[in-house]
């Protein structure tokens, strides 16, 4: 029984995790300007996050190794060094974007200015990353970050034209009145907001702050294949509700409201409050991952002790690396940026830093003296080789996009 | 308790540890880099949403074009909120924050597209068509957000009302 709400909270878990500001914004944009045309870039993005989370869940639990060491062996110390600076750039990036979500969620709930919560949103932050348990951080914003289903809900209540939205699925091409660049940035962006890199440290150092090891392996695969499906469930839930209530009306989306528009319109005031919270979860648990995952690299390069169990005097650097993320963020959003431009220019800066990422998960899930028989087999391989190429095609593409679309206009 | 440079690895070799780590000064993260990365940011930022110039009457029409397509888009999220709040399926603190942001985002549109120089007598003509319903269309959100904000259905109304022919000017403009 036990077992079984742990597989039931680490599923959960994953769900919750998945959607950030990101997923909310991009797939919100482009519902309301390309229909559901770019549902393909969402399933695409989901099948690689699921063949690399488990090749990094199980290179985890079978040889005690987060991704970021995999990093630092197969790169080598320098290129290792390159990629912890770009990393660090983007956590830092997206840890803004993520409480400048969470800020901005609260200005709905509340009509108060969203840089008036910003403070409170990065101390809160600071304080569960402190003081709350590993285990306990997962399963509340987990659960709570399932809310979002409220999506799921208001397409069902509503009068859906499901024959619309799946004809555009299906058949994905830029809407005559939008630009064929504009909508490649926002498959790309897509993309990059679903393989997030911070995703995929913080996966596989929760598996070893967890201790996670063969026997776990069931486990780690149900929450990769089970949580990241219904996570991306969510996310093109989101694009089509938006596809379905905005772009009829015309209506852009410029910022957190409009994304939740569809669950007022379909489900009231009830819908609204229930999309709010899954926002804030959302925002708040990728937050914590993004505040924790820079920590795990930054100390795992360096070698210094890390761990979101140890006590902050076992592991000090981990606890202080942290705090200075968190201080960074907060003030990065204090400087009046705008959160949602913010988080288009770095969901497609991550997706330029994805190749960096997980080309060595790649090589050491099929190194045997590392795993064992447990490498890669062919279907994996062809899996893990086939998305690392749209990985890199995706990655060289990401910034001659952002600069020619000037970020999605 | 979990060590970073520690933790088991079996049947593996163990992980090089970079050079001379113990050596170097341990490293304060964003303590240094945050100026130099909220700079740069800035910089990124302002490159991809910058004002670039539009030399050629062709290019001038696409920008107008997709002035008038940025500010549809801008009315239409203003006016769905306020229908969902005045149908009672949003709450005012909710439809206060979205017909605000509606009203700094049609401000900026404006601006922007009047930063840029009509290139002849054609983008003069041009520009003539579409700042009335642009001023227009701004005029009206900022009294839609004041309807909102106190509260007052009937000026909600008004203020719905008075974007009805700027957007129709507006979605002729942008090829709607």
């Amino acid at each position: 029984m036990r077992r079984l709400v742990s597989l039931t909270l680490g599923v959960m878990t994953a769900i919750g995790g998945f959607v950030d500001i990101g997923n909310l914004v991009t797939s919100g944009i482009s519902g309301s300007r390309f229909g559901a045309s770019l549902t393909w870039a969402i399933v695409l993005a989901t099948v690689a996050i699921i063949v690399y989370g488990e090749m990094a869940g199980r290179v985890a639990a079978i040889a005690g190794r987060t991704v970021f060491d995999t990093v630092r062996e197969r790169l080598g110390a320098r290129l290792a060094l390159v990629n912890l600076a770009a990393s660090l750039a983007l956590n830092v990036l997206t840890l803004a974007a993520e409480i400048g979500g969470v800020a901005l969620s609260l200005e709905l709930a509340s009509g108060v200015n969203y840089l008036l919560w910003v403070p409170l949103a990065g101390a809160l932050m600071w304080g569960v990353a402190w003081r709350v348990s590993f285990r306990r951080m997962e399963q509340v914003y987990g659960l709570l970050g399932l809310t979002l289903l409220v999506f799921l809900a208001a397409l069902a209540a509503g009068p859906s034209d499901w024959s619309g939205l799946l004809g555009s699925a299906v058949h994905p091409a830029a809407p005559p009145a939008q630009g064929q660049l504009t909508w490649w940035f926002y498959a790309v962006s897509l993309y990059g907001a679903c393989v997030v890199p911070y995703q995929v440290y913080f996966f596989s150092s929760g598996g070893i702050e967890e201790h996670w090891s063969e026997h776990d392996l069931s486990e780690v695969r149900l929450n990769t294949f089970v949580g990241f499906s219904l996570g991306s469930v969510l996310s093109i839930a989101i694009m089509w509700a938006a596809a379905d209530v905005l772009a009829p009306a015309q209506a852009s989306v410029s910022g957190l409201g409009e994304v939740a528009l569809p669950a007022a319109v379909a489900l009231g005031r009830l819908g609204l409050a229930v999309a709010i919270v899954g926002f804030v979860a959302a925002t708040f648990g990728a937050g914590l991952e993004t505040a924790l995952s820079t920590g795990y690299i930054m100390c795992q390069y360096f070698g210094w002790n890390w761990g979101k169990m140890m006590r902050p005097r076992q592991a000090p650097e981990f606890a202080v690396v942290n705090l200075l993320v968190l201080v960074v963020g907060t003030a990065l959003v204090l400087t009046t940026i705008d959160p949602i431009r913010l988080t288009l220019v770095t969901v497609a800066l991550s997706a330029a830093a994805l190749p960096l990422t997980y080309f060595p998960i790649l090589v050491v899930a099929n190194d045997r003296g590392v795993l064992g028989t447990r490498v890669n087999g062919p279907v994996r391989n062809l899996l893990g080789g086939g998305f690392l190429v749209v990985l890199t095609v995706a990655g060289l593409a990401a910034l001659p996009l952002l600069f020619l679309t000037k970020a999605g206009q | 308790m979990t060590d970073g440079s520690a933790h088991p690895m079996p049947s593996t070799p163990p992980l090089r540890r970079p050079p001379a780590a113990d050596a170097r000064p341990p490293v304060r993260p964003g303590r240094a880099g945050a100026p130099v990365l909220a700079g740069a940011l800035a910089c990124l930022v302002a490159a991809v949403g910058c004002v670039g110039p539009t030399g050629t009457e062709a290019a001038y029409r696409d920008k107008a074009r997709q002035a008038a397509t940025s500010m549809v888009g801008v009315i239409g999220s203003a006016r769905l909120a306020t229908r969902t709040l005045l149908a009672g399926r949003a709450t005012r603190p909710f439809t206060d924050s979205v017909v605000s942001r509606a009203e700094r985002d049609a401000a900026w549109v404006r601006t922007a597209f009047d930063s840029r120089q009509p290139p002849g007598p054609a983008g003069d003509r041009l520009r003539g068509r579409l700042d009335p319903p642009l001023d227009a269309a701004v005029s009206a959100l900022s009294d839609l957000r004041v309807a909102v904000r106190r509260g007052d259905r009937a000026a909600a109304r008004a203020a719905l009302h008075a974007l009805d022919g700027p957007l129709r000017t507006l979605e002729g403009l942008a090829g709607r």
